[in-house]
């Protein structure tokens, strides 16, 4: 690659143990979570930029190195309403884009107005349209010479509207029957949507349904009717390497926009989506496409993008709430009907105004450029400024309580200084925000209720300290490790262990981890060395000692809390006894 | 074996005196000891040092000797003691390290009395006594409750909670006994009701009180003793109120008060039909029905399909089960409730029938039908 690129896992196995027991972790950890302010902090970046889904970025603004350098999100939004997480952060993510404009309205609608739409860059070069000849050539060899040929190239999942294309085909085949009209469906039928069900349940003829067959052996590929998985491939002869195209052997991309060139129109019906990569290639072989005019699809049936609109029903997602849209049959029918019955010349302008909107608005040269004349306007971060060590932060304060008499604007800045620790102005994104939620009707209490969860979150996050941070690595003597999370019952008896402890072993400092709260508890002990806050991978001594060639931070770990906390394992009902003295 | 020494043996070494740290604290008073009733875990809070303190009071009054609580918040603090909450945990041992005795729920403070070697009472029911119980110094007792037969919980939700199974005056005698005060208290407790822990106040609507007369207090409202529907208005109005009946009720009435009636509880009979039921419901009202006569029970069940039918909420004199055996005609009893009705407090509906106004003192048991129903209320003892 031309660039360097690091993983996002980290080495050490028991950590990579506790990341496993946790999904929501294991999924933050595989965005980078784990790893990213050790990067940031070696790699010393200028400017840091997220292309992801907004999940991806969850509490990235609050860490560290955020807001000391260049910072930006370049992120999918596909749905209404829009995740908290895209909103709550949007105050803090000064330059914050969008791949499609629907989102950035969307955005704009709550009151951030400072967002941009920058689609996702294609490749323009590897699409276009075919020599009228070879197009020709190309559809006899499939058999599609006189046949209306309807589009569509997509991954088969239940996201895009497979029922609601046949049936619109069907309605279309009864409205046209001399069109001779093909679908030709290129995607996996091996999963997602089951399409030769759906074609029976639907009194469909197969013959009229085509789809691309990839060769495994010799790649090369045929567009036919469908006749099951691992047929014999016509080009080589060879048997059970003839597959519908997948993710694990697909057709090139020259093959694909062969494949572009055979169709007449291309249909997109999607429930919601990113950007939907296959429009924009449709376009740039010069086809009319027909998209579902909600998210994404939105700016690919405006007029001057030579699409047209598919017309949608409303239903919710279960679980998340999230609007999708169910793409109307007839009006699948009646913008097929509209492109059937379009004058040649008509159809080929448009076609020409479509490929010409890819490139004024997808190619890498006009979105490239718009990242790179950014980030060349943008000055260079002085790292020698920078201190990212959770000491040079100061803590947030969520227990401030500011002074009420003030204004409103006044009273804003002054929690952001106080409470998150921000000094900005009447200029900054998040102050514009919160004042238009002022005018919106939020109250005080609600906004001051949103800081003082921040200020908690932030506090966690910045100041969680690795093991290896915890010690005094400069002292000579042999570390103990003394672990007791919780009750305060069982954190004072712990003092007289750890006092026998420190008899036996009196060249050891003896490290107590336990949550903060109980600090007060221990906080005048002699026997210990250092009070340390509990954190849930301790619960096992090898995170302390190490193990194979992990590095060992502590001589010896004691958690005795791991057999009458995690584990009830002591208590007999109190009938069993002891045969030897322990006082 | 004991949590501490499962703590010990896992670390290989005996189990070492520590020395808790205490901060400086203001004391008024030079005699005085320590009740500490919280608990991580909320089956292992005792609801009966009420009458525990009324057992004791005279006694450590004659002696100067005050009353001490910690507690968590307000709403917990204790008559008769002088209350303390979010003290810090060195204050607290500070104030414990002076104390004459500690009395609590198996929690830290007793840990703390222990290792100043201070008298201790542990109340244990969540887990055995021999398990929790502190270990170091030599002056702590325990105190564990039977559990009604039960195994210990470990934490798990208890209906009804083992500790309040504990007898007030065995917590009683015990403080007595560490104070080195002659006094004991001369009875034996042969049952304790569900209830009986949790204070309540029942009004009958047969007379009207003044607005400000239990203003914002939660009450039962026994419209099943005495059905007046302006009498029940008069008492619907600012307060909050589980409204009882037998009778329907205006569904106007209910709707216009549905903030004040957390549960409408109905005594359901033949004057009930199914929409009335299903009006009250849509009205916003929360529900419970139960049925008195239990030969009854299936056939109601059936005729109000849709309906929760509970059973009766009251008792008999057969649900004293074993204590029945030491029940006999001078056994007395104290009740959880107060019963309120034409402007006088009795200890249940019996007592009112009988016109024996609540003074307080122990009332022999009336032994009656009507006596037997609130059960659930009462704590019974005698004399020994």
């Amino acid at each position: 690659m031309p660039w360097k690129s690091v993983g996002t896992l980290p080495s050490n196995k028991k950590v990579l143990m506790e990341i496993a027991k946790d999904a929501a972790r294991q999924r933050d950890a595989g965005y980078g979570h784990e790893l990213i302010n050790e990067i940031i902090a070696e790699e010393k970046p200028d400017v840091y930029l997220g292309v992801e889904d907004i999940w991806a970025f969850t509490g990235f603004t609050s860490r560290p190195w955020w807001d000391k350098i260049h910072s930006m999100i370049h992120t999918t939004l596909d749905s209404v309403p829009l995740l908290p997480e895209a909103i709550q952060a949007a105050p803090k993510i000064k330059h914050y884009f969008v791949w499609a404009s629907f989102a950035q309205r969307e955005l704009e609608r709550v009151g951030h107005t400072h967002i941009k739409t920058v689609r996702g860059s294609l490749e323009t070069k590897n699409f276009f349209k075919l020599e009228d000849k070879e197009r020709e050539s190309l559809r006899e060899k499939s058999g599609l010479t006189k046949n209306f040929v309807i589009g569509f190239v997509f991954r088969n999942q239940l996201r895009k509207s497979v029922p609601n294309l046949l049936e619109g085909f069907k309605k279309f085949k009864a409205a046209h029957p001399d069109s001779n009209p093909k679908l030709l469906l290129h995607t996996h039928w091996g999963e997602g949507w089951d399409i030769p069900t759906l074609i029976k349940e639907k009194n469909l003829d197969n013959s009229d349904i085509v789809t691309t067959y990839l060769c495994g052996k010799c790649q090369q590929y045929a567009v036919q009717s469908f006749t099951g998985q691992a047929i014999e491939c016509p080009h080589c002869f060879t048997k059970g390497s003839f597959y519908t195209t997948n993710i694990k052997v697909g057709v090139s991309e020259g093959q694909l926009n062969e494949i572009y060139n055979l169709m007449d129109v291309y249909c997109h019906p999607f429930t919601s989506g990113g950007q939907e990569i296959p429009i924009q290639e449709a376009k740039l072989t010069e086809l009319i496409t027909l998209a579902t005019n909600y998210s994404c699809g939105e700016d690919s049936c405006v007029p001057e993008s030579g699409g047209l609109p598919l017309e949608w029903a409303e239903y919710r997602e279960p679980g998340t709430q999230f609007i999708k849209a169910s793409t109307s049959a007839t009006s699948i029918c009646q913008q097929l009907t509209k492109v059937y019955e379009t004058p040649l010349a008509e159809r080929l302008a448009k076609g020409k105004q479509a490929r010409q909107f890819v490139i004024d608005n997808y190619s890498i040269e006009v979105v490239g450029k718009f990242f790179e004349d950014l980030f060349d306007e943008l000055p260079l971060v002085n790292w020698d400024d920078i201190d990212l060590s959770p000491d040079a932060l100061e803590k947030r304060n969520p227990d401030y309580l500011p002074p009420e008499e003030s204004g409103d604007s006044e009273w804003l800045l002054d929690i952001y200084k106080n409470i998150l620790r921000m000094d900005i102005d009447e200029t900054d994104n998040g102050y514009k925000y919160w004042m238009n939620e002022f005018v919106k009707g939020k109250k005080r209490p609600e906004i001051l209720h949103y800081f003082v969860q921040t200020a908690k979150k932030e506090n966690v996050e910045l100041f969680k300290k690795s093991l290896k941070e915890q010690v005094e690595d400069t002292r000579p003597n042999k570390r103990i490790a003394y672990v007791m999370p919780e009750h305060e019952e069982d954190i004072f008896m712990s003092l007289g262990v750890v006092r026998s402890l420190k008899q036996l072993y009196p060249d050891h400092d003896i490290y107590f981890f336990t949550l903060q709260k109980h600090f007060q508890l221990i906080d005048e002990c002699k026997d210990i060395y250092k009070m340390c806050e509990f954190s849930n991978e301790m619960d096992d001594c090898f995170f302390f000692e190490g193990k194979a060639d992990e590095e060992g931070i502590f001589d010896m770990a004691f958690l005795p809390w791991l057999e009458t906390k995690r584990a009830l394992n002591y208590t007999r009902h109190g009938r069993d006894r002891l045969q030897f003295g322990l006082t | 074996m004991n949590v501490l020494e499962k703590y010990s043996v896992n670390c290989g070494v005996k189990i070492g005196h520590p020395a808790p740290a205490t901060s400086y604290f203001p004391l008024k008073d030079d005699k005085y000891i320590v009740l500490d009733g919280r608990n991580k875990y909320p089956t292992n809070i005792y609801e009966m040092f009420s009458d525990v303190l009324g057992y004791i009071k005279e006694s450590l009054e004659r002696e100067n000797i005050k009353i001490y609580s910690f507690h968590t918040d307000e709403k917990t603090i204790l008559l008769d003691t002088q209350p303390f909450i979010n003290l810090t945990k060195k204050q607290e041992a500070y104030l414990i390290k002076n104390s004459m005795l500690v009395v609590s729920c198996d929690n830290l403070s007793t840990y703390y009395a222990s290792a100043f070697d201070l008298p201790s009472l542990g109340l244990y029911s969540t887990y055995p006594a021999a398990c929790t119980s502190p270990l170091w110094g030599k002056q702590h007792v325990s105190l564990e409750s039977n559990r009604a037969g039960n195994l210990p919980a470990y934490g798990m939700e208890e209906t009804p909670k083992g500790i309040n199974f504990i007898n007030p005056e065995d917590v009683a005698n015990v403080i007595l006994e560490k104070l080195h005060i002659d006094t004991r208290v001369d009875i034996e407790t042969i049952y304790i009701g569900d209830h009986y822990p949790i204070k309540v106040v029942e009004v009958v609507p047969d007379f009207v009180a003044a607005p400000s007369f239990l203003q914002g207090k939660a009450i039962n409202l026994r419209a099943d003793y005495h059905f007046h529907e302006e009498r029940i208005v008069h008492w619907l109005q600012g307060r909050t109120v589980n409204l009882l009946i037998k009778n329907p009720i205006n569904l106007n009435l209910l709707k216009y008060f549905k903030e004040n009636i957390v549960q409408l509880t109905v005594s359901i009979n033949d004057t009930f039909s199914e929409e009335y039921l299903r009006q009250v419901i849509e009205g916003g009202t929360s529900l419970e029905i139960f049925c008195e006569n239990k030969e009854q029970l299936a056939d109601v069940r059936f005729q109000f399909f849709d309906f929760d039918i509970e059973e009766s909420i009251f008792k008999s004199k057969k649900d004293l089960d074993e204590s029945l055996n030491k029940f006999n005609k001078n056994t007395q009893f104290l009740s959880g409730k107060i019963l309120i009705s034409d402007g006088q407090k009795y200890s249940c509906l019996e007592a009112k029938k009988q016109k024996k106004v609540l003074t307080g003192e122990p009332e022999v048991v009336y032994d009656t039908k009507d006596f037997w129903k609130e059960l659930d209320h009462y704590r019974l003892f005698n004399n020994i």
